[in-house]
């Protein structure tokens, strides 16, 4: 287990966190520090030396709104958590009307317009490799301080498919059965890209329902990124998940750690 | 005393039309027998070079037809990888009037030569339109879906297209000795594998390619009565001959032969035009800057000589902007997509 671990994302962060906060001692001994921004402004940091700066003006404004401070030295760290960055959600806009031959609904039969697997591929790979998750792994990997695990973002939660002006690709996507499977897709790249770098913790297969949802109850409830009061996320948020999510992804680094 | 010469503009002569005048610049070289205009709608295809030609006519705000574009979200670089955004279907670089005629016949009966899948490892390529997929299909039955798919697409185009501007790239192609189909590479080159009994060079000579034009102008005018051609010559000279010439001597005649055609073509036609494009990069006045050092590639100053002629010419540069022709800014020259110079990295 590392000794100074940092713990670092976009808004996805909010759920270890909480969790963090919440229920210590949970895990005994296990002690993070946390840094958390909206993914487009954390790919507008860079490293100088082993310090992470802002870019800009508008970058410097929100780490210090989301932090409260405008640099983080890296130094020291011996062990680093990603947390989100992915954007599996935003990657089902690829296949909502290109599809493969392999795709189920293909395979019965529906009607798509046709692309090949290979591009299906290549346009996964891309968005993984182009995702601000990679650009964060990849730079604390090249530090050489320590390990990196990388924790995709959640699934959204399976409340949206009672919610009709709610997430109707993934809904839409789901009922196929396209859902699941590309999701498997992104998922085998995902490990293959990451591994290079990290060590890809996924989604606890108990926290899934119908292969491409969260479990509202672990969704319900979730905070927004702020340093100061808990700001519950608005009841149509599908995207975050809560504390307790939160604790089972403790469970998991905590685990990852020690089996390294 | 009076004779034919006396009252010729200047165009008409060598001194002030070319020597005298600027490549880039040249005045009066088309005259086009109809414009394109914001309501055309334009379908591009051919060899190299032709790739040029869609992105000019884009960058100028023409409307040029994508009947098989990439899906929505994908990144730029991938669906160019992936060969769509080239042209205004996904069929490739079509070198030869003779591709472009069997294409619009496999369009029009929706037919898929089992023996034009030719694999590649464990892979599987579209032998008419080979690079499109950098690494091949996942499947003989995924090459073949995707060609119906691909075919039914090109119906569509046609019947969509008010013009249709072909550039034609070479005469020397390779064929099924038996079926008489035309590929785009040499068996063996990208995928498949080359069987001299099976295999024949070809080398198309004029009454050939006419009689090629000729049925591809029936066959889109069967689809699409109104449909007008515009043709144009490659400026890019062949990489490699298999004619038993040298390299000079078969690249010389095989754009005579094509400039030769598409001449008469246009001139026995209403609805079909000739645009000059290997005119104006070979231009002697040019003293060879209209090519980069392997003296094969088009320069961009070629290029633009030559777009911004066709531009001009159609009205369309004025209309559109009073800068030179702009290529698209993530993509610059050495993107522009040719099996044919497969010949050259494979050589021996």
């Amino acid at each position: 287990m590392p000794s100074n671990l940092l713990i670092l994302g976009n808004s996805h962060i909010s759920a270890p966190r909480a969790a963090l906060v919440s229920q210590p001692e949970r895990w005994p001994g296990f002690e993070a520090a946390t840094f958390g921004m909206p993914g487009g402004s954390l790919r507008h940091l860079v490293l100088k030396g082993k310090v992470l700066v802002p870019r800009d003006a508008q970058t410097r404004r929100t780490m210090k709104f989301f932090n409260h401070i405008s640099r983080l030295p890296l130094e020291g760290y011996d062990g680093f958590v990603v947390v989100g960055g992915l954007a599996f959600a935003s990657m089902i806009s690829l296949v909502q009307d290109h599809r493969s031959l392999d795709f189920p609904s293909v395979r019965a039969g529906a009607g798509c317009e046709l692309v090949s697997t290979a591009l299906i591929e290549a346009m996964i790979r891309q968005r993984i490799d182009a995702s601000v998750a990679m650009l964060m792994v990849r730079m604390l990997h090249g530090l050489g301080q320590g390990p990196v695990l990388f924790l995709p973002e959640p699934l959204i939660s399976a409340d949206c498919r009672t919610d009709p002006d709610a997430r109707e690709a993934t809904v839409s996507i789901a009922r196929t059965g396209d859902g699941a499977y590309f999701h498997q897709r992104v998922m085998r790249q995902a490990r293959h890209r990451f591994g290079r770098f990290s060590t890809l913790l996924e989604q606890p297969k108990d926290s899934i329902v119908d292969d491409i949802f969260t479990d509202g109850t672990l969704m319900r409830g979730s905070i927004r990124m702020t340093f100061r009061d808990e700001v519950p996320h608005e009841g149509t948020d599908y995207a975050h998940a809560n504390a307790t999510f939160g604790a089972m992804q403790l469970d998991q680094i905590v685990e990852a750690f020690a089996a390294l | 005393m009076s004779h034919p010469y006396a009252d010729l503009p200047a165009t008409a002569f060598w001194r002030s039309a070319v020597a005298g005048t600027a490549p880039e610049a040249l005045e009066g070289i088309a005259a086009p027998k109809f414009r394109l205009d914001g309501q055309s709608a334009i379908a591009t295809a051919g060899s190299c070079f032709a790739q040029h030609v869609g992105r000019a006519l884009r960058a100028a705000g023409l409307n040029v037809l994508d009947a098989e574009p990439a899906p929505p979200k994908c990144p730029p670089q991938v669906a160019r990888d992936y060969g769509y955004g080239i042209y205004s279907a996904r069929y490739g670089n079509i070198y030869s009037t003779r591709q472009l005629l069997q294409l619009l016949q496999d369009a029009m009966g929706d037919v898929v030569d089992p023996a034009a899948i030719w694999p590649r490892g464990r892979r599987f390529h579209d032998a008419l339109r080979p690079t499109i997929e950098p690494d091949g299909f996942a499947s003989p039955q995924e090459a073949v879906a995707l060609r119906h798919t691909h075919l039914g697409k090109l119906r569509d185009l046609f019947q969509r297209a008010t013009h249709f501007v072909f550039t034609l790239g070479l005469t020397e192609c390779w064929a099924d000795r038996e079926s008489g189909r035309v590929y785009p590479t040499c068996p063996g080159v990208v995928a498949g594998a080359f069987d001299p009994a099976r295999h024949v060079f070809m080398n198309l000579g004029w009454p050939e390619v006419m009689a090629d034009l000729t049925a591809v102008r029936d066959l889109l005018r069967g689809l699409n009565p109104d449909l007008r051609m515009i043709l144009t010559v490659s400026p890019v000279p062949l990489t490699a001959t298999a004619s038993g010439q040298h390299v000079l001597q078969a690249s010389t005649a095989s754009k005579a032969i094509l400039r030769a055609a598409a001449g008469a073509f246009a001139e026995a036609h209403e609805d079909v035009d000739y645009f000059p494009s290997y005119e104006i990069v070979t231009n002697p006045a040019a003293g060879g800057r209209f090519f980069a050092p392997n003296l094969r590639e088009v320069t961009a100053e070629g290029v633009a000589a030559a777009m911004q002629a066709f531009l001009a010419a159609h009205g369309v540069a004025e209309r559109a902007s009073s800068a030179p022709v702009a290529l698209d800014e993530d993509v610059d020259l050495g993107d522009v997509i040719c099996e044919e110079i497969l010949l050259e990295a494979f050589r021996k």
